[in-house]
């Protein structure tokens, strides 16, 4: 075959990387989330955002809490690109490991959260009939309670620290996962394949597991990332009010719990408004993502 | 309906037996109480401190003690406060009120604004004003309200001076209306422009949901101008899920309210609770969270009865 010209110079035109290249479902979800071009500079923030926190040591230009009287509540300077705080520690580093704990806080609560959710809802949703009911009535209880008041009277008993603050979020978010998960749970153990595997003698917790929840995976996903935003926004009124994280420890709430004050409000703008600035961005960022995803994993948008 | 709404009411029963099984035993898991304190107090005598404990009932098991708070609370008896001495009912009674007024003008006002907007983008959607409203409802999502607090104090306070930081009125001026207005002009404004987010959401996309039906396309081919369409026919049905979202907008109200109140310190609730928080004055935390929670749930069962009656579909479910 490699003698006759003209098939030769088909073969050259041939392009193989089209074809060695699978189309998973990954792909598909990227490609789709990638047109929404609001996910996509979400997504490219707050990865920047991530470097900074993972790699504060080496960014930031000062300890994050070295107290410095002499140098204390300057305005932002050539030294002090931000200015420094009431006892003397520069902003501008504060919120670069800020971001480490802000960000940190975010995740283990979601994830912990997201955990209690999805075993209370695969419970409920799986097996049904009082055990239903009583989660269900549980879970019923737990959201009639305003979140940041739950957040608050928690916070009252553990007191403050950042290890309380994602135990504290991670204790009282589950509701809206749980009932996510119950509800899919109902619609899929429906589903025929569920009876098939029944049938093939699986047992409770590999159908739990390996047949359902991979299949309440998408809309779980979306409910984290939004989860994040969040747990993110409560992690920074609950430092703001000055019951979640505490001096030594930095988060971006509570560097703007100095602001509580009206002198530092009025007179030192340079204390509050960056870390107000970076909650914000990277709150909206990541509802960007959230929403980015919602879109891109919606299966009746699947072509 | 009669039907229907006593069933409602029966079903919040055991929700509500949660509730306060819930927040007796969080407030009981607080660190510290008023005895404790007297441990490393020289002064009182441990058999003192024995006698005290049993004629308060604190050596009694812990079921025993919820059902003795249960049987005072359902007397209306919330305890005292353990820092001014005076019943928790009292304190809350002073602090409602400011609390629902902020709360009823921020509902008010927000779905004032919100319905509008989200009908409007739903009927022009892509447009400018669809792609407006979806960044407001992002923002509303993603400013902490503390920080949009304190921008607005910075500026309209601070920098300018037009109106004041906080507070329900100037110290020392006999009550006037124009100034308890100047008092609620930002944390309403800041409350509203963080409850108008959800709204706007819900009212599009019941619009969306409703424009897409059959009878809208019916009307459409029997030629009856766009308008009438719109404000007619499909106007009436979007607005019905909305009427539900009143109740349901609660949590949210309280959730901002608590962190409105305590930067402009706004004499409501969620600063009383807040407060208690610092002070360890359980009772009073007590009180508020029980108030909060039983409000949120009489708000859902507000919105489910109000469904009812507005939607006639829902009544043999």
């Amino acid at each position: 075959m490699g003698n006759n010209p003209v098939l030769e110079e088909i073969e050259k035109k041939i392009d193989y990387t089209v074809a060695k290249k699978p189309i998973t479902l990954r792909s598909i979800i990227w490609k789709r989330f990638k047109k929404n071009k609001l996910a996509l500079v979400g997504l490219i923030l707050i990865s920047i955002l991530v470097i900074v926190a993972i790699f504060a040591n080496f960014i930031a230009p000062y300890p994050a809490t070295t107290v410095d009287f002499a140098n204390k509540k300057l305005p932002p300077s050539k030294e002090h690109i931000l200015g420094t705080d009431e006892l003397g520690c520069d902003v501008l580093s504060r919120l670069i490991y800020g971001a480490r704990i802000s960000l940190s806080i975010g995740l283990v609560a979601v994830c912990l959260y997201v955990s209690i959710g999805i075993l209370i809802g695969a419970i409920s949703g799986f097996f049904g009939g009082w055990i239903d009911a009583i989660l269900m009535r549980f879970t019923d209880v737990i959201i009639s309670f305003p979140w940041l008041v739950l957040v608050i009277l928690v916070a009252a008993i553990l007191g403050p620290s950042i290890y309380n603050v994602m135990l504290i979020i991670g204790l009282t978010g589950w509701t809206t996962v749980a009932r996510l998960v119950r509800g899919e749970f109902l619609k899929l153990k429906e589903m025929e394949y569920t009876l098939a595997a029944r049938g093939l003698g699986a047992n409770n917790f590999r159908i739990i597991f390996t047949h359902l929840l991979p299949n309440a995976f998408a809309p779980v996903l979306v409910a984290a990332t939004m989860g994040v935003a969040d747990a993110i926004i409560i992690e920074a009124a609950l430092s703001f009010l000055g019951l979640g994280v505490a001096f030594p420890d930095t988060s971006w709430g509570q560097m703007m719990h100095a602001a509580q004050s009206l002198s530092v409000l009025s007179r030192m703008p340079w204390l509050w408004l960056p870390p107000g600035i970076l909650i914000s961005i990277a709150v909206l960022c990541i509802n960007f993502i959230g929403d980015g995803l919602r879109d891109a994993l919606d299966p009746k948008l699947i072509r | 309906m009669r039907q229907y709404i006593t069933r409602r009411v029966i079903q919040i029963i055991p929700i509500v037996i949660g509730i306060t099984i819930v927040t007796f035993f969080l407030i009981k898991m607080c660190p510290g109480n008023p005895l404790k304190a007297m441990l490393f107090n020289p002064d009182i005598k441990p058999e003192e401190r024995a006698r005290l404990e049993r004629l308060y009932g604190f050596d009694d098991p812990i079921y025993v003690q919820y059902f003795r708070w249960l049987a005072r609370l359902l007397k209306g008896d919330l305890g005292w406060s353990l820092y001014t001495s005076r019943p928790v009912t009292k304190h809350i009674l002073e602090r409602i009120g400011p609390t629902a007024i902020l709360a009823g003008s921020t509902l008010f006002l927000s779905f004032l604004i919100a319905i509008p907007f989200g009908i409007l983008s739903a009927t022009k959607q892509y447009s400018l004003l669809d792609y407006s409203s979806t960044v407001i409802i992002f923002f509303g999502m993603s400013l902490p309200i503390f920080f949009l607090g304190l921008v607005v104090i910075y500026i309209f306070a601070v920098r300018f001076g037009i109106l004041p930081t906080s507070g329900m009125k100037t110290l020392g001026i006999p009550f006037s209306i124009w100034d308890r207005i100047k008092h609620l002009i930002l944390p309403i404004s800041v409350l509203t422009f963080y409850q108008i987010a959800p709204v706007v959401r819900y009212a599009r996309s019941s619009m969306l949901e409703v424009i897409r039906e059959d009878y809208v396309r019916t009307a459409r081919s029997k030629g009856i101008s766009e308008r009438d369409v719109i404000y007619k026919h499909a106007l009436r049905n979007a607005l019905i899920p909305i009427v539900t979202l009143f109740g349901l907008s609660i949590p949210f109200i309280f959730n901002g309210a608590f962190i409105t109140e305590t930067i402009f310190a706004w004499p409501g609730m969620g600063r009383l609770a807040v407060g208690a928080v610092f002070q360890r004055d359980y009772p009073i935390l007590m009180g508020t969270t029980l108030v909060t929670a039983i409000l949120v749930l009489l708000g859902n069962l507000i919105a489910d009865i109000l469904y009812a009656v507005v939607d006639p579909r829902i009544r043999y479910k």
